[in-house]
């Protein structure tokens, strides 16, 4: 939830010794204050290890000055040799130590590409366009379910065609009953029915050139809400904020912010209207100016049970204090606890007034096995105090808590073996114990909606297209119902985030599932292209939310009002 | 002149042989030790992929157009080779775990205890990747690409080379520790 902890991204990239100055500062920063991703760094320098032993073993290359002396006897005149323009630039570039300034987009369709010569596809040079053009082809049409024709020698002349064109292969939902382009951040049913959802909506711009990724563009803040099953925005939503958080307190009480944790907006009598935070962010320990609160995460889930970790950070420096958890009672800030270095507190799940649970991650060394022997705690605050009630097997990680009273919490946690396994344990008031849920070998994460009843997110190896933009693995969602799980047939093209589903009755449930819109280079214009089989495909794309509705056991997109 | 690959390929691009022939040296045992380990390839079928890769580098070069550091585009077309190849003729493995072959030359071995006790954990651990997985560690950290040159090479979008080199570490760890077991898998 922190966005400073995107860093993690990069640290694959600092083991590896692949960040610029800059960047591996940025990290080194991060890591003074984050047991967490110090944790993972010893993982990937371990990872790092394993590929270099590995990779070790591969036989030497012993042919490569024969190797060049067949290649030298090819290099024949060329298919496309460069025009004589842009190939006095280049020699003036190289000439003078310049950086070279490369042509830029060729547009599509121009009487100086027609002029391009044609060749069969036997010959190689003209593969690498040719290639992408077929594999797009291949990849979107397998997708679509098209049958799948062998490529033999083409006598298509597509290899004429810029690279640089960028056409919208995949252009998504079309109907997906929202305002353009949605991102959904938070969705919340409040009844059965009843509900809402925050996020934003984005003006976005396909890739102009060979090296553009596309823009998006912020074009409003969304606040979304559900009603007898139709969706609408609401008037109240911000046009410059992005939300992310939504708590909805009651049905006719809730709080929205951005993903910061910087701007609120409340929702009470009827309205959403742009307020002060909700609780006082706590007060700086120094008086330092440079220093400032970063809220971790934060939950609200009364006007007089409200909670947040966060910690104080200073600009200047980049340094910052352990995590702490306050707990707010509607008039005062109460310190819960400070987290040692050792300790991080993960996602608080408050289940009563001045009552919570929390993980708390507790790296214990700094050696690969952490990853499979360190536990995670789950503690629990009551009153201000904090016990542990909870310690999962070595490896397993906790994801998830829903508690429908304070007599019966459902935790699960994952372990990071593949295919993961799913442990879920119960509390009843008095005692916690592992659940044996008979879960799908492929399930990786539980997440129950109610007291009997679960989803689970998971895989399926089984083929998919070669080369994929959605990965090999298929996203499964099951259904865990009276104690047994059914696989839910999923409208076709969907990820899943299962943070973000929420019921509030048995049998219903909204979930925001995401698609890609995708656009690729060196496609033509015209359509009823052959489709053949593999390939590769060149693109760029967005993901777009949309919303899924469960309903008389299946799961449909919603598309708007009925 | 010591040129980086950028001016290589501009001069490639202008048809200096001599530049192709810079260019190979630098990046054909980048090439091989990347198909060898990615795609199980033997020798002499990796020889004749490798030819075919700068031959169109060679091609190419004058439609070259930058996404990013030229060493992706290499790679990018290298892999567009393979694949290729696997479609044509289908002489290659579909899904291969690194190999122990080689063309009569014992592989470089580390000590004879690394040899038994450690090699099997890790072949356990990498073989229970699939190659795609394996594919974005490796062009990470034994080919030095960043994120976005993953995903120009591989021809996926950003987020899916984060999502997958997130599994892979995830598998890798778990596999490793568990194959080696717990404690002595540490180092």
């Amino acid at each position: 939830m922190n966005a400073d902890h995107d860093m993690s991204e990069l640290l694959p990239w600092y083991a590896a010794g692949g960040l610029s100055e800059e960047g591996r500062a940025r990290v080194e920063a991060h890591l003074a204050r984050c047991a967490i991703c110090r944790d993972e760094l010893t993982q990937w320098q371990a990872v790092g290890a394993m590929l270099t032993h590995a990779e070790a073993r591969i036989p030497a290359d012993k042919h490569a000055e024969a190797g060049w002396a067949a290649l030298a006897s090819r290099l024949d005149d060329r298919d496309t040799p460069m025009n004589a323009e842009e190939g006095a630039a280049l020699r003036q570039d190289i000439a003078t130590g310049q950086p070279i300034r490369w042509k830029g987009p060729t547009p599509m369709l121009t009487p100086r590409v027609s002029s391009i010569p044609r060749r069969p596809l036997a010959a190689i040079g003209v593969a690498v366009s040719l290639v992408l053009i077929v594999a797009i082809v291949g990849t979107f049409a397998a997708l679509r379910g098209f049958q799948r024709h062998p490529l033999g020698p083409s006598k298509t002349p597509v290899a004429t065609l810029p690279s640089d064109h960028w056409t919208l292969i995949h252009p998504g939902p079309t109907n997906t009953g929202l305002p353009l382009n949605a991102a959904i951040g938070g969705l919340v049913m409040v009844a059965p029915g009843d509900g809402w959802a925050v996020g934003a909506s984005y003006d976005e711009s396909a890739p102009t050139t060979s090296s553009d990724q596309g823009t998006r563009t912020l074009l409003s803040g969304l606040i979304l809400c559900l009603h007898n099953g139709t969706w609408t925005v609401s008037p109240d939503s911000p046009n410059d904020v992005a939300l992310s958080h939504l708590w909805m307190l009651s049905p006719t009480e809730g709080w929205a912010s951005d993903v910061a944790y910087s701007q609120f907006y409340h929702f009470q009598s009827g309205h959403w209207l742009a307020s002060q935070p909700p609780m006082p962010l706590p007060a700086s320990p120094t008086t330092d100016p440079r220093g400032h609160y970063v809220v971790d995460q934060m939950y609200i889930r009364a006007s007089n049970d409200m909670w947040l970790t966060g910690y104080y950070a200073n600009t200047l420096t980049g340094t910052g204090q352990p995590i702490s958890l306050w707990h707010y009672d509607g008039r005062v800030s109460t310190h819960i606890v400070d987290t040692s270095q050792s300790e991080s507190p993960m996602p608080i799940f408050p289940i009563g007034p001045d009552e919570a649970y929390y993980f708390a991650l507790s790296p214990t060394g700094s050696n690969v096995v952490d990853a499979g022997t360190r536990t995670i705690r789950l503690k629990h605050v009551l009153h201000g105090q904090v016990t542990s009630v909870l310690t999962t097997d070595p490896g397993n990680v906790l994801v998830n808590l829903y508690a429908a009273a304070s007599n019966d919490v459902w935790v699960t946690a994952e372990s990071h073996e593949l295919p993961s396994k799913v442990t879920v344990y119960h509390f009843d008031g008095a005692t916690w114990s592992r659940v044996s849920m008979g879960i799908p070998a492929d399930v990786w994460r539980v997440v129950m909606t109610g007291s009997t009843e679960g989803w689970g997110l998971g895989y399926t190896l089984e083929e998919g297209p070669s080369h994929e933009p959605f990965g090999q693995a298929l996203t499964a969602l099951y259904h865990f119902k009276d104690g047994v799980w059914t696989r839910a047939n999923l409208p076709s093209g969907y990820l899943f985030d299962l943070g973000r589903i929420s019921a509030t009755s048995l049998g219903e449930a909204w979930a925001v599932g995401e698609s890609l819109i995708f656009w690729a280079r060196g496609m033509p214009h015209e359509q009823g292209l052959t489709a053949p089989s593999g390939g590769l495909f060149s693109g760029t794309g967005f993901v777009r939310d949309v919303l899924l509705h469960y309903v008389n056991g299946k799961w449909v997109q919603y598309t708007g009002a009925s | 002149m010591a040129d980086g690959p950028d001016e290589l390929v501009g001069r490639i691009a202008l048809g200096d042989h001599d530049a192709l022939h810079a260019l190979y040296l630098e990046f054909r045992p980048r090439l091989w030790r990347y198909l060898a380990a990615q795609y199980d390839l033997e020798p002499a079928s990796l020889d004749d992929l490798l030819q075919e890769v700068f031959l169109a580098v060679w091609h190419a070069a004058p439609a070259y157009r930058p996404q990013g550091r030229a060493a992706a585009w290499i790679y990018a077309i290298a892999r567009h080779h393979v694949s290729h190849a696997r479609r044509d003729a289908s002489r290659l493995p579909k899904d291969a775990p690194i190999a122990d072959s080689n063309d009569g030359e014992p592989a470089p071995a580390a000590s004879f205890e690394d040899g038994l006790l450690t090699r099997l954990a890790l072949d356990d651990a990498l073989a229970q990747l699939t190659p795609a997985h394996r594919e974005v560690l490796r062009l990470a950290f034994m080919h030095g690409f960043s994120l976005q040159e993953i995903a120009q090479i591989l021809e996926v979008p950003v987020g899916t080379v984060k999502s997958r080199i997130s599994y892979a570490r995830r598998a890798l760890i778990r596999e490793y520790a568990t194959a080696n077991g717990s404690e002595e898998g540490a180092r």
